[in-house]
């Protein structure tokens, strides 16, 4: 076997994954090839090494601010922050917004009593304008109503109607 | 909950990045988000298995975000490791030199090498069990720790001044 062949086995080597004769062959290899076998025991270190490495004590503050995190998430979802970032309240507040500066608007006017003649005036006109126009649409329902009957055409004599040239 | 599973956490973020404060802080964000994510994991999953995918992704976001201001991993205390009985004062001094050794270079490790390597040999876990949290197929479990273990072993080769074999 080839160096590199042997160095893609020499984990499961290490691991006693290998069947007897693929061991034997490393093992013999080994035995001749110097570069190889420093580089199994380097492994070999590699592997104790990393397996005898500590297990870290978890520090006794770092376990209390973890007991801490559901209380501190908690307090997170009900701050004004989280309550504004939502698209409804978002919405809320630019109507509130956009009520109080029309107030503020309207009581810091100098002329506010023109405001009020000139709001008073498109009111009624538009009042006018309203009443006109339900005045028209009764009109039409009973004239409708009236000559509803005559508006019946056969679909027969459409049919037969020709067209003119 | 805090108490079974946050020294795994806390062990395997200290090991990745080197570091007891980065660990401290990765260990709090693990936890927060497992605190607001818990409505996804389902009975039929394995609890350990969801958690630490959780923390694997939280670990590799936060390398490839600040990969480029990475701090240097801190020197292992020597003070925990343990001294072999069978060996002698010098070969456990040797012993405890590798080790720090291969705790340095296992920056030069790629992240999914590392957490592999990390996941396997420093938390013994099983091939099947790395496979489940990193999400990928045993046969590439058992190939990153190949490639780790063999890169591990070049470095020590390289960095010892003589190339004994165990003390």
């Amino acid at each position: 076997m080839r160096c590199q062949q042997i160095e893609e086995k020499l984990n499961d080597y290490l691991e006693g994954y290998l069947n007897p004769p693929e061991a034997e062959a490393i093992e013999k290899h080994l035995q001749q090839c110097s570069n190889c076998r420093q580089l199994f025991l380097a492994l070999q270190e590699v592997r104790l090494s990393l397996q005898k490495m500590p297990q870290i004590t978890i520090p006794p503050s770092l376990v209390e601010n973890l007991y801490q995190l559901p209380a501190t998430q908690k307090r997170r979802r009900f701050s004004w922050h989280r309550l504004l970032s939502h698209p409804l309240p978002q919405q809320l507040t630019a109507a509130l917004a956009s009520l109080l500066l029309a107030i503020s608007f309207y009581s810091l006017m100098p002329n506010r009593q023109a405001l009020v003649n000139y709001l008073n005036q498109q009111f009624h006109l538009g009042y006018h304008r309203i009443s006109r126009l339900v005045t028209k649409a009764e009109y039409l329902t009973v004239n409708l109503e009236k000559v509803g009957d005559s508006l019946k055409i056969p679909i027969q004599s459409l049919k037969e109607e020709k067209p003119k040239d | 909950m805090v108490n079974t599973y946050a020294p795994q956490i806390f062990n395997l973020a200290y090991h990745f990045t080197g570091t007891r404060e980065e660990a401290e802080d990765l260990t709090q964000e693990i936890f927060l988000k497992l605190f607001s994510s818990i409505k996804k994991y389902k009975e039929e999953m394995n609890f350990t298995a969801w958690l630490l995918t959780l923390a694997r992704n939280h670990l590799i976001d936060r390398y490839r975000r600040e990969k480029k201001a990475k701090s240097m991993r801190q020197e292992l205390d020597e003070n925990l490791l343990t001294e072999a009985s069978e060996l002698s004062p010098e070969n456990n001094l040797a012993r405890k030199e590798v080790q720090t050794l291969v705790w340095q270079a296992l920056d030069q490790l790629s992240p999914e090498v590392r957490l592999s390597i990390i996941l396997f040999d420093i938390l013994g876990k099983t091939y099947e069990e790395v496979a489940e949290i990193l999400n990928i197929p045993v046969g590439t479990v058992k190939s990153r720790i190949n490639r780790g273990r063999l890169q591990l072993a070049r470095l020590l080769a390289d960095r010892r001044p003589e190339k004994g074999g165990l003390p």
